[in-house]
């Protein structure tokens, strides 16, 4: 009984302590969305957006290693619409890049199919 | 007073102003999120990317509890910043792949004409091979009527020449035969000339005469054997001239005379002259000639041509004479 009550004094206690509690899946979406954005290529499609997903993670991670729960919770989101904001961008980009080189393409193709035609005339 | 109105309408504006300034960024968030909503093509790229957005523009208008708000605020409205800044790099994206998908579809249409042209080319050097083979193949047709025609040609003038040589041959024979004829003619000429010189000659080597009884021919004494009444061989020649004269008056009785010289007794030259005119007289029937048309009669010596007192008149006595009595003596 006396061991009960000590248990349910030390949740509350804590609960007390920690005015938000920390989300800890929070982070872990933050930084798998980190590495995405890095793999779409991030660093060099959108560097600003990459750096600041990072910085806002390190920091939450900080945050929540000094159990500020509400600080930790707010750079996770800060980082994730960061990230996913650099993934989108690095995404857009490299559709761009992908648009532009079929448009060359064609523009290759159509000039070599009137070479073509004009040979044979 | 008025004074005083003027200072609380000016702190009241001070007041109005300062709450706005606040919402500054709120009211930016908003008008971009309005504008993302009102466009169709972001709606249709980034529709899930603009209900987040959406939801984080309404948790920033929600009402903030807690101690730190204004943290709180700064917080959501960098989050609802970010979203919108998502939803136009994914419309970006979304209008960037349509634009990839198009050009995709403009390469194959490309190679699609491409292949065409190709097809069409081929097709365009079959045709050009057909229409060589065509006219190699009128050529060599051509080529064939050529030669067709000119062994035609040869064949034609080769015939031609077979028709000259032919009508040159008829010529050459019909010269020939009108030489032939010619020959002939001059032939026949000559034979009626050697006939008329032969019917003189009979009449000269019959010795013929006009007389009153009719045409006398006088066959000589030569013609038969001394004393004989037979003729001689070569005296039958000139009784077939004989005959063949006579036969020409087939209605004229001939008369057959036979004389003597003066030498002998009169009756042996009686039954001579006789003998001799009755061997002619068989003679002449025996060439054909009818009997009932031949008398012979010996005159013996009575009746000369000639003197009996030297050879030559003796000689010339010694005879026969056949006579084609005129119709008148008959």
């Amino acid at each position: 009984m006396k061991k009960l009550t000590l248990a349910v004094a030390t949740l509350a206690g804590l609960a007390a302590c920690a005015s938000v509690p920390l989300d800890t899946s929070a982070l872990d979406r933050a930084s798998s969305a980190v590495d995405r954005a890095n793999d779409a290529g991030s660093v060099e499609y959108a560097p600003l957006e990459l750096r600041a997903a990072r910085e806002k993670l390190a920091e939450a991670r900080i945050a929540a290693e000094e159990r500020n729960g509400d600080l930790a919770n707010r750079l996770a989101a800060e980082s994730l619409v960061s990230a996913e904001l650099a993934l989108a961008k690095s995404d857009a980009a490299r559709a761009r890049e992908r648009t532009r080189a079929q448009r060359e393409s064609n523009q290759q193709l159509r000039q070599e199919l009137q070479t073509d035609s004009g040979r044979e005339q | 007073m008025t004074r005083i109105a003027a200072i609380c309408a000016v702190l009241l504006l001070t007041a109005c102003a300062s709450a706005p300034r606040q919402d500054l960024g709120l009211e930016k968030i908003r008008a971009d999120l309005q504008a993302l909503q009102d466009n169709e093509q972001i709606r249709r790229h980034a529709g899930a990317e603009l209900q987040a957005a959406e939801a984080a523009v309404r948790r920033l208008q929600a009402p903030v509890q807690g101690s730190n708000k204004d943290d709180q605020r700064q917080h959501l409205a960098f989050l609802a910043q970010r979203r919108i800044d998502i939803v136009r790099a994914r419309a970006n994206e979304g209008q960037e792949r349509e634009q990839l998908a198009q050009l995709e579809r403009e390469r194959d249409r490309i190679l699609l004409q491409a292949s065409l042209q190709e097809a069409e080319r081929a097709r365009a050097e079959a045709e050009r091979l057909r229409l060589e083979n065509v006219a190699r193949a009128e050529e060599a047709e051509r080529a064939l009527r050529d030669a067709r025609e000119a062994r035609e040609y040869s064949e034609q003038v080769e015939k031609e020449a077979d028709l000259a040589r032919e009508e040159a041959e008829k010529a050459r024979r019909l010269a020939q035969t009108q030489a032939r004829e010619a020959d002939l003619a001059r032939q026949e000429a000559e034979l009626a000339s050697a006939t008329a010189d032969s019917l003189r000659r009979q009449l000269e080597n019959l010795q013929a005469q006009e007389t009153s009884r009719g045409l006398m021919f006088t066959l000589g004494d030569v013609l038969f054997e001394y004393g004989e009444s037979r003729l001689k061989q070569e005296s039958l020649q000139n009784l077939d001239r004989l005959v063949g004269f006579l036969e020409q008056y087939p209605d004229n009785t001939i008369s057959i005379e036979g004389h003597t010289d003066s030498r002998g007794s009169e009756q042996f030259n009686l039954d001579l002259s006789q003998a001799r005119a009755d061997s002619v007289r068989r003679e002449l029937i025996n060439r054909g000639l009818p009997a009932a048309r031949l008398q012979a009669v010996g005159l013996g010596e009575e009746f000369p041509v000639a003197s009996n007192d030297n050879d030559p008149g003796r000689q010339q006595n010694r005879r026969v004479e056949i006579i084609i009595l005129n119709d008148s003596q008959q």
